[in-house]
């Protein structure tokens, strides 16, 4: 026991060190974020001589960071939510009843997978129904982009849930939504959670669709505003590494959050579905 | 009867409604586009058949873009799963920092694109860049090596930082795996005298194969639509060194040949279908076998 | 109900392919230009610009415009890499913004479909101003833009300091210019300066290639405008790609030129790494700005000599162009006025220290190595090309730019060069229904 105990100490070790490849770059942007212009000229990982703290408070006062902060959170959570609320129901639905209708439908869900995004047709589209340049048509386009993930992985997931759990609350006489509301969708947590955290990801990261679908740089998420950012300030890269620290926050936040969900909701959803 | 009344169809309906109007139609007329004349100069459309496929196939910078998109794929699809399942083999044991380093080694992946391109084309400078820095230490010549502006060793860093930035969603993708793996396996494994390496082989690797299944289409599938981390980090350069089919997609479009482009995105997809049939294939059969 | 879901799919397709919105007319009127703070004050419009386009300069006319007259402009900058694309597809769905600042070119004047998405500015007040419109002008014989950004010369830039110490003379020749080439090398110079690593600067430096032949074919453009000929049939095109080729062979760009980019050459030059490089006259200006008054006193400019070539590139500039979808055109037509008041022009140009195309407006702020080549331009020592991208349609400057790289790394021969991007141009031009094509 004992030597199992030191080689598991050593191979942490290992690990740790190992891990470096994966922080040194991480830790490259945190200490940098705190020079001033003349250190970060040769990027190193020597800590600051003293710490800038003005480089994050120069931020906020020289760009509308706070409007395209608030932007991302918008589109982000509302795209989201939208998905994970449209994907499950359907997703639960087909996969309760997988009559041959339900299983045609199913299918031309996943179809979803493969087809490819076409920005031109999209902001046609778009224009037909008056939604360009606005919030909700940016939305919309995330929440149809994730339905077809959303309801095969909510598939697969509620698929391994007993239909016992029904079957209970049938007996109770709940209706359907509050079948739905009341006992599924509890259940499904791990599921939902790992779907909001990868597809939270991807919006907030995302820089080419609001590059089309959204002409005015009012309505720009934060990751534009770190492509601008980049273009004016290249040269300055303190400026570059407090910008990129604070656009990159929210998402190491939520994914923290979420941690313990995602590995089992990869368990149910993806690994058995 | 109950069935209908439980799980009712209306659950469907908006789902279906966003995702037709906002995903499937767009993509459609895309289809439609491929096999027109469309450009952005002009509003008609006339019917041309297969003329955008048959031009495509015949252009060498087609042709070497599907080169470059293969070489990555395959390259990135077997580094993210070596790297990938060697940590969650690690971090399934039961260290104590275990919970800690399987954070790190996820944060990679929920970085933006951008943010992690630009940051590597700044390490990675001759010269003044970490890298040189690190490896100025034994060499000079090495450290005023360009690896991105050199056309022999471009790929190979575009390569290496998507494994960087991808290993870690494989890793957590076999950590799910291995929790269903059954401990007894090992524990009458164990009995018999069989070391880690057979083990991993006759035990954990097979009872792994939905797993791996998953881990490769999703690594095939993101290695032949490549393209955030091309345009991050080299553009496609230097010279056509890192030209793949998604760039040079996204340059028909640039250049106006709307239904050119359309087209070759046509042909990625139907590339994507082909080898995900084909991977889907081989692991169902293994699968089988196994069980 | 199945029916029903695909029949509203089908409806949104058709939709979909319909047409675009109706164009808001244009306003008529000569009041626009009289317009007061009082009838402007609360509009507001949008104006869509390019990173690489977008200056203090412009800054200081929105600015100011803003403060006089209390309308709101949004300038939306579109990040370099990917503006053309963006600004492209605008074009291609009418999704612009009030004002739009694009470059100035006559090849790309075609997809911007300017008879449909723009408003025709002949008639304005400014118009008159502009020495020479023939060059600005769609084929439908109208004044789409106001063209108001430098107009840059660009040359070989010449290191006097450099070329001193290794005792050589400003070249006047491209035998004398190679002939310098060999003996910067052996004073441990980078002879040529190329920016390489840049993709587009591999594109810049073939601005002339053709220019040689087109002098003694005035039709030339025009045969490669309906197919009659392609790059690979240009003689001085062939012989500047040669030279490109063999200089980069010779290590006249020095050994690590895949890593000498835009930014990088200010430092090289004003530290004197390299003995000549790429230059134009607005460029003089921003070199002072960051290195002190005076760093381009060494600096010379001289013709491309590359090729067949011994002329000095004039570049196209950029227009502000009005939306002909814009609700709010009037304010527009006034604020294209107001910016081309003299007093307003002077003060840009002398903002950004270079050339213009208006009568009487030039910049007091021309540095020597400016003047020196705009002197040498006036009297006719030197002659002027424009680059062959803005005449003959059907090009993809990038692909156009990544293939030259490789023919500075010597992956690709000249002759592979043209295979490669004559077949990938020949395709544009199908795909845009060109004649001949």
């Amino acid at each position: 026991m004992r030597a199992q105990k030191i080689k598991l100490r050593v191979m942490e070790i290992c690990t740790w060190i190992f891990s470096l490849v994966v922080l040194i770059p991480l830790l490259l942007i945190v200490v940098n974020a705190f020079k001033t212009p003349a250190e970060t000229a040769i990027l190193t990982l020597k800590l600051p001589q003293e710490w800038q703290f003005s480089n994050f408070s120069d931020i906020f006062a020289k760009t509308n960071i706070v409007r395209a902060f608030l932007n991302s959170v918008l589109i982000t959570v509302a795209s989201v939510g939208g998905s994970v609320l449209l994907g499950t129901t359907a997703g639960y639905v087909l996969s309760r009843r997988r009559d041959s209708f339900n299983n045609k439908v199913y299918a031309f869900f996943l179809i979803g997978m493969i087809v490819p995004v076409q920005i031109i047709a999209l902001v046609e589209m778009l224009q037909t129904i008056h939604m360009m340049d606005s919030y909700i048509g940016m939305i919309m386009v995330y929440i149809g982009m994730f339905i077809p993930q959303t309801v095969f992985l909510v598939y697969g997931f509620v698929g391994s849930l007993p239909q016992e759990m029904d079957e209970a609350g049938i007996m109770d006489g709940c209706s359907a939504i509050r079948l739905f509301v009341k006992i599924m969708l509890p259940l499904m947590k791990p599921v939902v959670v790992t779907l909001f955290i990868t597809q939270f990801v991807f919006v907030w990261n995302d820089f080419q669709l609001p590059l089309y679908l959204i002409k005015s740089s009012s309505r720009w998420t934060i990751v534009l505003g770190v492509y601008n950012f980049l273009g004016q300030y290249s040269s300055q890269w303190n400026m570059v590494c407090a910008y990129i620290l604070v656009s990159s926050a929210p998402v190491v936040l939520v994914y923290l959050m979420g941690q313990k969900y995602i590995i089992d909701g990869m368990v149910a959803g993806a690994v058995k579905g | 009867m109950i069935k209908k009344k439980m799980y009712p169809r209306y659950f469907l309906i908006l789902t279906l409604a966003v995702y037709i109007v906002f995903y499937i139609a767009p993509s459609i007329l895309g289809v439609i586009y491929s096999f027109t004349n469309r450009t952005i100069y002009t509003q008609e459309l006339e019917f041309v058949g297969l003329e955008n496929y048959i031009r495509l196939l015949q252009q060498k910078r087609f042709l070497t873009g599907m080169k470059n998109t293969f070489s990555f794929m395959i390259v990135t699809t077997i580094l993210k799963n070596v790297v990938g399942f060697g940590l969650a083999l690690l971090l399934n044991t039961k260290m104590k920092s275990r919970n800690i380093l399987r954070a790190v080694f996820y944060l990679p992946v929920i970085l933006s694109t951008l943010i992690v391109g630009k940051v590597f084309v700044a390490m990675l400078l001759p010269d003044t860049g970490l890298v040189a820095q690190f490896l100025g230490l034994f060499s000079k010549t090495l450290a005023h090596y360009d690896w991105l502006g050199n056309p022999d060793t471009a790929m190979y860093m575009v390569m290496l930082v998507d494994v960087w930035k991808g290993a870690g969603y494989c890793m957590v993708i076999y950590l799910a795996g291995l929790q269903v793996v059954p401990q007894d396996c090992y524990e009458s494994a164990a009995i018999d005298g069989a070391n880690a390496w057979t083990k991993f082989w006759k035990i954990t690797l097979p009872l792994m194969i939905s797993s791996v299944s998953v881990n490769v289409l999703l690594c095939v599938i993101g290695g032949l639509k490549v393209f955030d981390i091309i345009i991050a980090l080299t553009n496609g350069g230097p010279g056509m060194s890192t030209q793949v089919l998604n760039t040079t997609i996204y340059s028909y479009f640039g250049s106006g040949a709307l239904s050119t482009g359309c087209a070759a995105n046509v042909l990625l997809t139907i590339l994507v279908v082909v080898f995900f049939a084909f991977i889907n294939g081989i692991f169902g059969k293994w699968e089988a076998k196994v069980s | 109900m199945k029916k029903r879901m695909i029949a509203a799919a089908l409806g949104m397709m058709l939709l979909g392919t319909g047409c675009l919105g109706v164009c808001a007319s244009a306003e008529e009127d000569s009041s626009v230009y009289s317009m007061t703070r009082e009838d402007l004050e609360g509009r507001a419009i949008t104006l869509t610009t390019a990173e690489d386009w977008w200056n203090d300069a412009y800054q200081k006319l929105v600015d100011d415009y803003m403060e006089e007259f209390g309308v709101e402009i949004e300038v939306i900058i579109l990040p370099s890499q990917t503006a053309s694309e963006v600004i492209k597809s605008q074009f291609a769905t009418g999704e612009l913004g009030d004002i739009v600042m694009n470059s100035a070119s006559p090849s790309e004047l075609t997809y911007m479909i300017a008879d449909k998405n723009l408003v025709d500015l002949s008639d304005e007040p400014w118009v008159d101003k502009l020495s020479d419109t023939s060059s600005f002008r769609y084929f439908d014989d109208k004044l789409y833009g106001l063209p108001i950004a430098s107009q840059d010369y660009w040359g070989f830039c010449v290191n006097k300091e450099v070329f001193e110490a290794c005792g050589l003379e400003v070249p006047t020749s491209k035998e004398e210019l190679v002939a310098a080439f060999e003996v910067l090398k052996e004073n441990d110079y980078i002879p040529f300066y190329s920016g390489a690593g840049d993709s587009w600067m591999c594109g810049n430096i073939t601005s002339s290639g053709i220019h040689a032949d087109w002098e003694k074919d005035p039709d030339l453009v025009n045969k490669f405008n309906t197919n009659q000929m392609k790059y690979a049939d240009s003689e001085s095109w062939k012989a500047m790609l040669q030279d490109v080729y063999d200089w980069a062979a010779a290590g006249y760009f020095g050994d690590n030129f895949m890593s000498q980019s835009w930014d990088g050459l200010q430092n090289a030059v004003a530290n004197n790494e390299c003995g000549v490089s790429i230059g134009l006259t607005s460029w003089f200006s921003s070199l002072e700005t960051t290195f002190g008054e005076g760093t381009s006193d060494k600096l010379e400019l001289i013709p491309y000599y590359i090729g067949e070539n011994d002329t000095i590139y004039a570049s196209t500039c950029c227009e502000w162009y009005i939306s002909s979808y814009s609700k709010n055109i009037d304010v527009c037509k006034h604020f294209l006025n107001w910016s081309a008041s003299d007093e307003n022009l002077q003060a840009f140009y002398d903002t950004i220290g270079s050339a213009s195309i208006f009568k009487g407006i030039s910049s007091s702020q021309y540095t020597p190595a400016t003047q020196k080549l705009m002197d040498a331009l006036s009297d006719g020592t030197y002659g002027t090309h424009v680059s062959h991208n803005s005449v003959i349609q059907g090009q993809d400057w990038d692909t156009f730019c990544q293939l030259m790289q490789e023919v500075f790394m010597n992956n690709m021969t000249p002759d592979e060069f043209c295979e490669q991007y004559d077949e990938y141009r020949d395709a544009i031009c199908v795909a845009l229904g060109m004649e001949g094509f």
